[in-house]
């Protein structure tokens, strides 16, 4: 009631409507690199500690007109040895950082706010915060980061008190309403190259015979005093963030709390200049800066607390609640997630220059089961992954042994110790250490064979492989022939073909190999057949295309069956780099095949 | 072919420096990445954001709500209050010398208030519809994502391989001491920062004789 009778009070002098004075609150902008830092500092420096460490805050009053007023923490806030740049002002910061969501939830926010608002409110009656104005636009980052997800939970507090209530009497005007250009001209002069040095934040302002001087705030009260001598004009000046056309920004509520306290006894208005300064082509421009005759509203007995004020001034989130904010940086941040977006973006740019065309969704969508994880498995599955398969199963019976890692590459020498590890899953192993996205498995298995006698103790066993060997290739689209005998291929040759699947076959021989894809034969009817006459000379449809059994005649000639060899012929004996050409080629095959509109 | 070494490069950002001091452009020296091996300048601008799709964080809200937003603060008179705050997003932009093309590269990164970085769509929405064609056109290169030479984080890059071409396009002799550096430089970030809203003052290409703030036309 107070302020009522003080507002009508004021209403007697006949100076107009008083208006309560609106403060634009701060926005918090954190750069992107600053979570960066912070990171390394909460895992090399801070740990588990919970004390508060300074951040350093910058805002500007350049701002282009529509954007909320900043307070910016930049990459380097944690770590701030650089001066502020030319046309940013220092806000300092505190950060305090909690190491469970629990504690960050649960922490009581008045109390934080509360502490922080307390070392303002030293700051400001010590008289501190005149010799450093930048106090003046202390703020509270109030942290919790999960590291494991890189998610980092924040809220920031610009603290502020409801003390003074100040008004204004008429509305704000603009600096050319009551400077003169070359009041003007000379109040940037001395902004931008001032005799003395300031606190670019905050300062005073003395306008005498057209020419206009900044001065450092402490120097207010004298300049103040002695201005009814001369025809001085003494204002407060602060570098304001807000854009807006009658409203200054939050930095103001800190400065009119520290006149009220300091200076209320002698004075209770105050002209206040609200700079700010765009720079187009070289060419400052002021002219949307406000001046503001601020009254402080209340009578001279109520000023002067001897307790510190109610405070406020946390920032509410972008849902416009009073509550945290959150910023999820696994897609920066995050090792396994920065390869995935890197391997894709690689693949991408294949499109972007060379093949606009090019369909990746269909490769990588691909789900690839490799009978056989040796020599051709391994490298076929290198080459898969390169182009971006990601689902991909590989089934071998055998072990690893010391012969193998040299030119399997996806096992080392550890593989084959103690008697060695299923090369199956090994090599499903290898592929999730080369690439975290992979979903890959090994499944042990030898895959029955014609012409090889079962016994009667076998015949569960062989049953069941035989029908893990069909679920397989039902769960895969494109099966891949990579075995090192003719006889294995066969039993997957014909599931294959039963359940349509896109089967391709890589055969290596001494110095020769064979790489090709199985027909695909209409299973509905038989009329689908075209007849022999109806065949293009130059293309064979790829129904009528055979399998590696009926295109025997130029399958490699080495290739081994294990029966009546010697061990030269038993193992398969080629020269090291036809595996890779075999690989390289049934890989790239199987994507060309993917990009053709039939398949 | 028009490239220029890494002393040359670095005498441009110098030259390039001095003249966005004077014009109270906001170019600076990366110090803190300086000494490792290779020069980096940059600048950060604000921009109010321009539609309202994309918005950040969507998958997080679930995460957040176990986080309880608190009572209201009691509302002060004095506070100006806004229901939904304006977004806004911060691009930063580097220029940084390209050992292999011999040419400077711009990197650049944008991101929301958080500090959440923009996708490479929503840096594409924010591309001027009229720039959008010549880099569709591959005539400025390509808009891609790739790590940052010098700070190994993923930044975005608008690929130097045909610089060189267009540089001798526009500048027909070698670019030469500071001035012609200079003009090396800022030739070359007048088509490559507009695209990726970057603009730059005319200014600079003037000549700037007198030390009064005031572009020279």
């Amino acid at each position: 009631m107070a302020t009522r009778e003080g507002l009508a009070a004021g209403m007697d002098h006949g100076r107009g409507e008083p208006t309560i004075l609106q403060f634009v609150p701060f926005s918090s902008a954190v750069d992107a690199g600053f979570w960066h830092h912070f990171t390394l500092l909460k895992l090399d420096v801070l740990q588990l500690s919970e004390q508060a460490v300074p951040v350093a805050g910058s805002y500007t009053n350049s701002d282009s007109p529509g954007l909320p007023p900043r307070l910016h923490v930049e990459y380097d806030a944690l770590e701030r040895k650089r001066a502020p740049s030319k046309g940013s002002c220092r806000a300092s910061g505190t950060l305090i950082n909690t190491n469970t969501i629990e504690e960050f939830r649960n922490h009581s926010k008045q109390d934080l706010l509360k502490a922080s608002a307390t070392t303002l409110w030293e700051a400001i009656t010590s008289g501190q915060a005149l010799q450093d104005p930048s106090l003046l636009a202390s703020f509270l980052m109030f942290t919790f980061a999960d590291l494991k997800k890189y998610h980092f939970y924040y809220w920031f507090a610009f603290p502020a008190f409801t003390y003074p209530k100040a008004v204004h009497r008429k509305p704000p005007q603009t600096l050319p309403d009551t400077f003169t250009q070359r009041e003007i001209s000379s109040l940037l002069a001395s902004y931008t190259c001032p005799e003395v040095e300031f606190d670019p934040g905050f300062f005073s302002v003395t306008k005498c015979d057209e020419e206009c001087t900044v001065h450092p705030l402490r120097d207010y009260p004298d300049l103040r005093a002695a201005a009814h001598k001369s025809n001085k004009e003494v204002y407060l000046g602060l570098s304001d963030p807000s854009t807006l056309p009658s409203n200054p920004g939050w930095t103001l509520r800190n400065l009119l709390t520290l006149a009220a306290v300091k200076w209320s006894k002698q004075w209770q208005n105050y002209k206040v200049l609200c700079l700010r300064v765009r720079t187009r082509n070289g060419v400052q421009d002021a002219s949307h800066s406000l001046v503001v005759e601020v009254d402080m509203g209340e009578e001279p007995s109520l000023l002067q607390p001897a307790e510190m004020p109610p405070s406020l001034g946390w920032e509410k989130n972008e849902r416009g609640k009073m509550g945290p904010r959150m910023v999820n940086l696994s897609a920066n941040m995050d090792p396994t997630k920065l390869a995935e977006s890197a391997v894709d973006l690689n693949l991408k740019l294949m499109r972007w220059r060379v093949a606009p065309q090019l369909d990746l969704g269909v490769v990588q969508q691909t789900r690839c089961l490799l009978l056989g994880a040796g020599t051709l498995g391994c490298a076929v599955a290198r080459c898969l992954m390169g182009w971006g398969v990601r689902n991909l199963t590989l089934v071998d019976s055998a072990k690893v042994s010391y012969s193998n890692p040299v030119r399997q590459n996806l096992f080392t020498f550890n593989d084959c110790l103690n008697g060695g590890r299923y090369k199956a899953v090994a090599a499903a192993e290898a592929l999730l250490q080369i690439f975290p996205k992979m979903h890959c498995k090994g499944v042990v298995m030898s895959i029955p064979m014609p012409g090889h006698t079962v016994g009667e103790s076998l015949l569960k066993q062989v049953k069941e492989d035989v029908s893990t060997l069909e679920h397989l290739i039902e769960d895969h689209d494109a099966i891949f022939l990579l075995m090192d005998s003719r006889e294995s291929r066969w039993l997957p040759t014909v599931i294959g073909a039963a359940k349509q699947k896109l089967v391709l076959t890589a055969a290596l021989g001494f110095d020769s190999f064979l790489v090709m894809r199985h027909g695909l034969r209409e299973m509905d009817t038989d009329s689908s057949l075209p007849s022999t006459s109806a065949i293009p000379r130059n293309s064979i449809p790829g129904s009528m295309l055979g399998c590696y059994f009926c295109n025997d005649v130029v399958a490699p000639g080495n290739v081994s069956s294990t029966q009546d060899r010697t061990l030269d012929q038993q193992c398969t004996v080629t020269r090291p780099g036809v595996s890779y050409l075999a690989a390289g080629h049934v890989t790239e095959l199987l994507v060309a095949i993917l990009q053709h509109p039939d398949k | 072919m028009a490239t220029i070494t890494y002393e040359e490069f670095k005498i441009a950002c110098m030259e390039f420096l001095e003249s966005s001091k004077k014009l109270e452009d906001t170019w600076k020296l990366r110090t803190d990445i300086q000494d490792k091996d290779g020069l980096c300048i940059h600048k950060m601008q604000c921009i109010k954001r321009k539609s309202s799709v994309g918005h950040e964080n969507k998958t997080v809200c679930k995460n957040e709500e176990q986080l309880k937003e608190e009572e209201e603060e009691s509302s002060d008179p004095s506070v100006l209050e806004s229901h939904h705050p304006t977004p806004f997003t911060t691009y930063d932009y580097h220029i940084v010398y390209s050992l292999s093309h011999s040419v400077p590269v711009l990197y650049f990164n944008a991101w929301h208030a958080s500090g959440q970085l923009l996708t490479l769509d929503e840096v594409w929405e924010g591309v001027e519809a009229t720039h959008r064609e010549p880099i569709l056109n591959n005539k400025w290169g390509t808009l891609t994502q790739t790590e940052h030479p010098l700070l190994g984080r993923p930044y975005f890059q608008l690929h130097p391989c045909n610089t060189a071409k267009l540089m001798a396009q526009v500048l027909p002799q070698p670019a030469t001491g500071p001035a012609g550096l200079k003009m090396y430089l800022t030739s070359w970030l007048s088509m490559f920062g507009p695209p990726v809203g970057l603009e730059l003052s005319l200014c600079y290409f003037a000549d700037y004789q007198s030390t009064q703030s005031g572009c020279v036309r």
